[in-house]
């Protein structure tokens, strides 16, 4: 694996993750997991999320649209804190999950609906302190 | 206790499963199930028995639902899986052989665009378009 891409990928998952996130997520890192890590910081953000083909609003748009219908829930909290940076708004987010409720069923949506109202409230929670 | 379920025409319970399951294979299915049975004699014979004993011997035997009523149940699910539209056809079939009618059967295809998603649904729709058109016969 590149290591240009490893520094691309982890440059553009901070931009886009945060710090604290990435930082975290590093803390809690083991043998085990390390190869995982640089797998997806190679790919998922030294490729994908690195390219500027599209914007980071519409990759956050797409990426939230397809974890809600392909019933990946446990990322979605996560996805949703990621719009603070990559300037999806809660518009962008609830048009796409429009779109799953079409094309992946209304459960879907509405569930990932209820997780983005519940982290949004947290955000705005945290924002108070 | 008697553990043998009646079967579905209310004949008394066969000894086996796997001839209660040939009954009802042939009362739901008709050909498009002992196709099905016919293309695994060369493969695998003994799924054919297991398929019998199983979903027909067991399940579709019980009593508590009428074979209407599983059809409408099976033909929404196989819809709403989007992986299955081999078993679809065969179960659109069946649906119209129990006593489904096309406009029953095209309502619980559209309910699933709700549950499922819409791809899903237009697939059911086809599938059964195909289908119905092979039964010109049939009540709409």
């Amino acid at each position: 694996m590149s290591d240009d891409r490893i520094t691309r990928g982890d440059a553009t998952r901070r931009a886009v993750l945060g710090d604290a996130h990435v930082d975290r997520a590093a803390a809690g890192q083991t043998d085990l997991d390390a190869p995982f890590t640089d797998l997806i910081t190679a790919s998922a953000w030294g490729t994908v999320w690195a390219s500027d083909r599209i914007t980071r609003r519409e990759r956050s748009m797409l990426t939230l649209a397809l974890l809600a219908a392909t019933g990946n829930f446990e990322e979605i909290p996560m996805h949703i804190r990621a719009t603070a940076r990559t300037g999806a708004s809660k518009t962008d987010v609830l048009e796409a999950f429009q779109h799953v409720a079409i094309y992946a069923g209304v459960p879907r949506a509405n569930h990932a609906l209820k997780l983005a109202k519940q982290t949004y409230a947290e955000m705005e929670a945290d924002t108070d302190e | 206790m008697n553990m043998t379920p009646e079967t579905p025409d209310g004949t008394p319970p066969s000894d086996t499963r796997l001839a209660r399951g040939q009954r009802a294979l042939a009362a739901i299915d008709g050909q498009a199930g002992q196709n099905v049975i016919d293309a695994l004699d060369d493969i695998a014979p003994d799924f054919a028995t297991y398929l019998f004993e199983f979903p027909f011997g067991d399940i579709y035997s019980r009593p508590g639902l009428s074979l209407r009523d599983r059809e409408l149940a099976t033909v929404a699910m196989l819809a709403a899986m989007g992986t299955a539209q081999p078993q679809l056809k065969v179960h659109l079939e069946a649906a119209l052989n129990v006593g489904l009618s096309k406009d029953e059967i095209t309502e619980v295809l559209m309910q699933t665009a709700v549950y499922a998603g819409f791809p899903a649904a237009l697939n059911g729709l086809f599938a059964a378009k195909e289908i119905f058109a092979h039964h010109p016969g049939t009540a709409p």
